[in-house]
C-alpha cells in the first residue's frame, strides 16, 4: 500500500498543472530515518517511522535520543529533525506548473535544518511554528534549536545561507535575520535578541543533525567513499578549486589603477602650459604693414583698411602683422611673424607670398642701445620686411621689437622687490615706436613709467612726453592694466581715442622681474594748426627697469 | 551645457546598449518558470539547463519512491551542483551523511557546497569533521587544505589586509606631452622647447593599499578605512616623480534592513595629497557616496560618486596648478556581468564636473569602459588559473572657455581613448606578478594637448 501510495504521489509530480492538496493528507516521505522515531497520524496510534514511509500532513513525528528523521518534501525541501525532538508538519501546498510551494510546520521541541525546496523562495512560502513565536524562513538554510528548560536559552535561530529569517510573536516581529551567519537567540526570560551566530554553533546542529557512528539512517545500503568518489558530485565540486568555487566577486574592476599605466597624477593641460615659456625667450613687436598704400599699425586681425578698425593684438612670444599687399594685378595677403630665438635676436617670417609672384621678401633686423639705463638685460630694434622691385625695393612693413628673459607666474616668490598684499613695484624706462600721421611715417619715442600692486595684480602703464620732435611737449596716456596669463596686458579706451598694451616682466640673469617689456598701440587726432585735425597713430613697443616699491599704507 | 547633456546622455544609451547586450546573453531560461532558482550561477550552460532541469524533477520523484537509491540520490546531486542548486546538493548529501556517519568524502563534499554559498562557518566544521577520522584518504587531505586556508581569509570580516606592489614602467611620452613639435597658439605657430615636447621615460613604483574592516555587529553594517599609497621615480625626468596618499574611511550599510537584497550602501570621507618632484601639488579632501548591488547571481552594479574640494599647490614647476583649485563631482557607474565561470565582462560609464579658478580648466567631462577578464587555465600544473584584463576607454572633455594664451577664439575640447590589457599570474596564494600594455591617444583641438602614450609595465603584488 506504501508503495503504491509513493507511485501515485509519483505520477502526480509530473502531470503539469496538479497542485498537491489534492493528495488528501500526505506531505512527504522519510528519505532518512534513525530508530527511535515515532509518528501520531491525525487522529491514529502511535507508529514507528521508517524509511521510505509517507508523513501525512497534521501527523506528529517524535524522536528520541538516538531517533533522527530527514523528511523529503515534493518540492524538494527537506526537514531533518535531530534527537529528542517533535514536528508536525501542518500543510503543504506545491504547484509544480506556477513552481510555487507553501508548508506550514510544527516544531514542538529539539532541534532542526530546514532546507528550501520551491516553499522558501515562495513569498511566505514557510512558516515554522514554536513555543517561542513563528519563524519566517525566505530562500534560505536555517536551523531552529528549542533548548529544554533550565539551560541558558530557550532557543536559537540560525540563518546560515539566504536571505532572511523572521521570528513573529503575538505582537508582531520580534526580529529578522537578514545576514547570514546571524542568530536570534530568546533568552529564558523569553525576550530576542540578534547577535552573529556563536561559533561552533553550525558545528554542534550539525553533529546533532548527522547520526551517531554505527547507525545508517535505515538503509541497508549505505554510501561508501569509494562511491562518493567515483560519484559525478566532485566533478562540479570537490575538483574545483577554492578560487573556481569561491562565490564570485564583485569588487569592482579598478579602472583607475589600470589606467595608472597612462595617466599621469597631474593635470596635463596645466602641464603643458606650464611648460610653455619654459627656455623660451619672450619678446613684443609692433610695427606696420602696408595695406593699399597706407600704413596700419601691427595687428593681429586687419579687419579692413580702415586704421581706426585695427586691434592692437600682441601676446608674449609671438607678434605678427597681416595685411594686403598690393603689385599690379590686385592684392595678396600677407603675414609677417616675428619671432624670437633667443634673447638678444628677433627674426621676421613671411607667410602667404608665392615667391614666383612678387619675388622674396627681404626682411631685417638692426638692434639698437639701452631702454634705459640698468636695460641691458632687455634687447630692441627695428625691422623691417621689403620686397625687390625693378626700381628698389617695395617696403612690406617695418617695426621695432624687444625681447628678454619673461618672467613666470610662479617665480615671483622670488620677486627682490617684495611680494605681497599692496606692495607697489615701480618701473621706468622708454616707450620707441613709428608714427603714422599726415601719410608719413617716422620714429618717435617718450618716457614710460609703471607702477603694479603685487597684491591684486593691476596697476598703471603711461607713456609721456611721445614725439617732442613734432609735437610740442608731446603727447602722453596711461593705460590700466591688469595681470593675465603670462604677463601684464591692459586697455585703454577714450572718447576720441583707441589703443591697447600688452606687456610682461622679464628677469636679469641675477633678479626676478627686473624689468618689463611690452607693445601698445594708440591713435587719436592731432591739431596741426594747418590742416586742423588729423588722424595720428602709433605704435611701438617699451622697456623699463624696476626702480624700487612703495610700501603699502 | 545643452551639448554636454547630450552627450551624456549618449554615453548612456551606449551603456544602456551595452547592458542589454549583456542580458541578452543571459541564459534565456532565466524566464522559465519550471527552472529553480539557483543559489549560485549555474555551471552548466544555458542550453543544456532546461534539460538538467526536466532530468531533476524526474530524480526528485524517483527519490521520493526510492530515498535510499545510491544511483538516484548521486545524479541528483551532482546534477543540482550543476544547476547552482546547492541547497538540493546539501540536502541529499547530508542525508547520505545520516546513512553512513563521518564518512570525509561526504564531508569534503559538503564542505565545499556550503563553500560555494559563502556559509563559511559550517563549510569548516564540514572540514574539520572530514580529517577528524582515522585514516582520512590522502585524497581528502590533500583537497580540504586549501579550502581550510581560504576560509581563513574570507571568512573574515573584521581586521585589517591589505596589499603591496612593486613594479617597473615604460612610457613613449612619459609627460603626456604632443607628439609634434609645434603648436599652434591663436593660430600661430610656436617651436616648443625640449622640455614641451614628448619624451620616453620609466619608472618604478611601488603601489600599497591597506584596508581597515570593523564589523558593526549589525548584519553586515560595518566601518571601512582604506589607505592607498602610490610612489614614482622616474629615470630621466625627476619633475615626474609622484607620491600619492589618500585615505577614506566611513560606514558602509547593509540595505537588506530596507528590503532591499544583496546591496551596500557606503558613505565616506576622502582626503588626498599628492606630491610631484618633491613639491607639495594637490591637497584635497571630500566625501564619497557608494551604493552596491546585485543583479540576481550573475550581474552587479555599482554607482560611486564623490565630492572633492581640490587645492593645486603652484610651484617652480607648476606655477599656475593653483588655476586648477575648486570643486569636483565625479560619478560612476559599473556594471559587471558574469558570463561563465572564467569570463566576466564589465562596463562603466562616468560624468565629472570641475570647477576651477579659470574657465578654461573648469570642465565637463563623460565616459564610457567597456572590459572583461578571462580567466584560463595556467600553462603550469597544480597552479592558480591565470586571468587577463582588457578594456577600452573613451572619455570626452569640454571645458568651458577659451584659453586665451592658446585658442582665444575657441575653448578645449578632448576626445580621448584608452586601451589596456593586463595579465595577472597568481604566485601561490598571496603573490601574484601582472604585465600591463597600454595606449592613450588624446585628440584635441588644443595642439599642447594632442598626445599619444605607449606604456608597458611589470610589478609584483603581495597581499596580506
Amino acid at each position: 500500500m506504501r508503495l503504491l501510495n509513493i507511485a501515485l504521489l509519483s505520477s502526480v509530480l509530473l502531470l503539469a498543472g496538479t497542485t498537491l492538496p489534492a493528495m488528501a493528507g500526505t506531505a512527504g516521505v522519510t528519505a532518512a530515518v534513525n530508530p527511535e522515531a515515532s509518528g501520531t497520524p491525525p487522529g491514529g496510534a502511535v507508529r514507528t517511522i521508517v524509511l521510505g514511509d509517507n508523513i501525512l500532513t497534521d501527523e506528529k513525528i517524535d524522536t528520541g535520543p538516538g531517533g533522527l528523521v530527514q523528511v523529503l518534501l515534493a518540492d524538494g525541501t527537506t526537514f531533518t529533525v535531530g534527537p529528542n525532538s517533535s514536528l508536525t508538519i501542518d500543510k503543504f501546498v506545491y504547484d509544480p506548473n506556477a513552481n510555487t510551494a507553501q508548508v506550514t510546520a510544527s516544531l514542538a521541541r529539539g532541534v532542526f535544518r530546514f532546507i528550501g525546496g520551491r516553499t522558501s523562495k515562495t513569498e511566505g512560502g514557510v512558516e515554522i511554528n514554536t513555543p517561542v513565536g513563528t519563524v519566517g524562513i525566505r530562500g534560505a538554510v536555517a536551523d531552529i534549536s528549542l533548548t529544554p528548560n533550565g539551560q541558558e536559552l530557550k532557543a536559537q535561530i540560525d540563518l546560515l545561507f539566504g536571505k532572511e529569517v523572521t521570528l513573529t510573536g503575538a505582537g508582531g516581529l520580534l526580529e529578522r535575520i537578514y545576514k547570514a551567519g546571524y542568530s536570534i537567540i530568546i533568552g529564558q526570560d523569553g525576550r530576542a535578541s540578534l547577535v552573529k551566530t556563536p561559533p561552533g554553533a553550525a558545528g554542534g546542529i550539525q553533529q546533532a543533525l548527522a547520526g551517531k557512528p554505527g547507525t545508517n539512517g535505515g538503509t541497508g545500503n549505505p554510501p561508501t567513499d569509494e562511491e562518493v568518489g567515483n560519484s559525478d558530485v566532485p566533478g562540479d565540486n570537490s575538483d574545483k578549486t577554492p578560487h573556481d568555487n569561491a562565490p564570485p566577486d564583485f569588487s569592482p574592476p579598478d579602472l583607475d589603477a589600470i589606467l595608472l599605466a597612462t595617466i599621469d597624477f597631474f593635470d596635463t593641460h596645466d602641464n603643458a602650459k606650464d611648460i610653455l615659456g619654459t627656455d623660451n625667450p619672450g619678446g613684443f613687436g609692433a610695427g606696420y604693414v602696408t595695406v593699399y598704400n597706407q600704413q596700419v599699425p601691427g595687428a593681429v586681425v586687419v579687419q579692413n583698411s580702415d586704421p581706426a578698425d585695427v586691434q592692437i593684438g600682441f601676446g608674449p612670444n609671438t607678434a605678427v602683422l597681416s595685411g594686403l599687399i598690393p603689385f599690379e594685378e590686385g592684392s595678396i595677403p600677407v603675414e609677417l611673424e616675428l619671432g624670437f630665438d633667443n634673447p638678444t635676436t628677433a627674426t621676421v617670417r613671411t607667410d602667404g607670398i608665392p615667391d614666383t609672384q612678387v619675388g622674396v621678401i627681404n626682411t631685417k633686423t638692426v638692434e639698437s642701445g639701452l631702454l634705459c639705463e640698468a636695460c641691458n638685460f632687455i634687447k630692441w630694434g627695428y625691422w623691417d620686411s621689403s620686397i625687390p622691385v625693378d626700381d628698389g625695393v617695395m617696403p612690406v612693413a617695418q617695426g621695432t621689437y624687444v625681447t628678454g628673459d619673461i618672467t613666470k607666474p610662479g617665480e615671483f616668490d622670488k620677486f627682490a622687490g617684495g611680494y605681497g598684499e599692496g606692495v607697489v613695484a615701480t618701473y621706468a624706462g622708454t616707450a620707441e615706436g613709428l608714427v603714422h600721421t599726415g601719410g608719413n611715417t617716422y620714429a618717435a619715442s617718450g618716457d614710460m613709467n609703471m607702477t603694479f600692486n603685487l597684491g591684486d595684480r593691476s596697476g598703471t602703464l603711461s607713456i609721456s612726453g611721445f614725439d617732442t620732435e613734432h609735437i610740442e611737449d608731446g603727447l602722453g596716456w596711461n593705460y590700466s592694466i591688469a595681470q593675465g596669463e603670462g604677463g601684464v596686458s591692459g586697455q585703454f579706451h577714450g572718447s576720441e581715442e583707441f589703443g591697447g598694451v600688452s606687456g610682461a616682466f622679464v628677469n636679469s640673469p641675477t633678479s626676478v622681474a627686473a624689468g618689463v617689456i611690452g607693445n601698445f598701440g594708440y591713435t587719436t587726432e592731432v591739431y596741426d594748426g594747418v590742416e586742423g585735425y588729423n588722424n595720428y597713430s602709433a605704435t611701438g613697443v617699451f622697456g623699463g627697469s624696476f626702480t624700487g616699491t612703495q610700501t603699502p599704507h | 551645457m545643452g551639448t554636454q547633456v547630450s552627450i551624456l546622455t549618449r554615453d548612456m544609451a551606449l551603456g544602456a546598449l551595452f547592458c542589454t547586450v549583456l542580458w541578452l546573453g543571459a541564459p534565456a531560461a532565466q524566464a522559465a518558470t519550471t527552472i529553480t532558482e539557483p543559489n549560485v550561477a549555474p555551471r552548466a550552460d544555458a542550453a543544456s539547463l532546461p534539460k538538467i532541469e526536466a532530468r531533476r524533477h524526474t530524480l526528485l520523484a524517483q527519490m521520493m519512491a526510492d530515498p535510499s537509491n545510491l544511483d538516484i540520490a548521486f545524479e541528483y546531486a551532482a546534477l543540482s551542483s550543476q544547476a547552482g542548486d546547492l541547497e538540493g546538493a546539501i540536502s541529499t548529501l547530508e542525508r547520505m551523511l545520516i546513512y553512513a556517519p563521518g564518512l570525509p568524502r561526504l564531508d569534503l563534499e559538503l564542505g565545499v557546497l556550503y563553500y560555494r554559498l559563502g556559509a563559511y562557518e559550517s563549510a569548516q566544521s564540514y572540514f574539520e569533521a572530514a580529517l577528524a577520522v582515522p585514516d582520512v584518504p590522502a585524497e581528502v587531505q590533500s583537497k580540504v587544505a586549501p579550502y581550510l586556508a581560504e576560509i581563513k581569509k574570507r571568512g573574515k570580516t573584521d581586521g585589517l589586509d591589505g596589499s603591496i606592489t612593486v613594479g617597473a614602467r615604460y612610457q613613449s611620452n612619459a609627460n603626456s606631452a604632443t607628439s609634434s613639435s609645434t603648436v599652434m597658439l591663436n593660430g600661430i605657430p610656436f617651436v616648443l622647447s625640449n622640455d614641451g615636447k614628448a619624451h620616453p621615460d620609466s619608472n618604478v613604483f611601488v603601489s600599497g593599499n591597506l584596508r581597515y574592516v570593523h564589523d558593526l555587529q549589525s548584519q553586515g553594517d560595518r566601518v571601512l578605512a582604506n589607505l592607498t599609497a602610490y610612489g614614482a621615480l622616474y629615470k630621466d625626468d625627476g619633475t615626474l616623480n609622484t607620491g600619492v596618499l589618500e585615505a577614506t574611511i566611513g560606514p558602509e550599510y547593509n540595505l537588506q534592513r530596507v528590503g532591499i537584497e544583496d546591496a551596500t550602501l557606503a558613505l565616506y570621507g576622502i582626503a588626498t595629497g599628492v606630491v610631484l618632484d618633491g613639491n607639495p601639488y594637490l591637497l584635497s579632501g571630500g566625501l564619497g557616496l557608494n551604493i552596491e548591488k546585485g543583479l540576481g547571481q550573475r550581474a552587479h552594479i555599482g554607482v560611486r560618486t564623490e565630492y572633492r574640494y581640490e587645492s593645486y599647490q603652484n610651484s617652480a614647476d607648476h606655477p599656475l596648478a593653483s588655476d586648477g583649485s575648486g570643486s569636483r563631482v565625479r560619478s560612476t557607474a559599473t556594471l559587471q556581468y558574469q558570463i561563465n565561470d572564467r569570463l566576466t565582462a564589465f562596463t562603466a560609464i562616468s560624468g565629472e564636473r570641475r570647477w576651477a579658478q579659470v574657465g578654461y580648466i573648469s570642465r565637463w567631462e563623460a565616459g564610457a569602459t567597456i572590459g572583461a577578464t578571462l580567466a584560463f587555465g595556467s600553462p603550469f600544473k597544480q597552479a592558480e588559473p591565470w586571468s587577463v584584463t582588457a578594456l577600452a576607454g573613451y572619455t570626452l572633455r569640454r571645458f568651458d572657455a577659451p584659453d586665451p594664451l592658446i585658442n582665444a577664439a575657441e575653448a578645449e575640447t578632448d576626445h580621448e581613448l584608452n586601451l589596456n590589457a593586463t595579465l595577472n599570474i597568481p604566485l601561490g596564494t598571496d603573490w601574484s606578478l601582472q604585465n600591463s600594455l597600454g595606449y592613450r591617444r588624446v585628440i584635441s583641438n588644443y595642439d599642447l594637448d594632442n598626445s599619444e602614450n605607449y606604456s608597458a609595465s611589470i610589478s609584483a603584488t603581495k597581499k596580506f
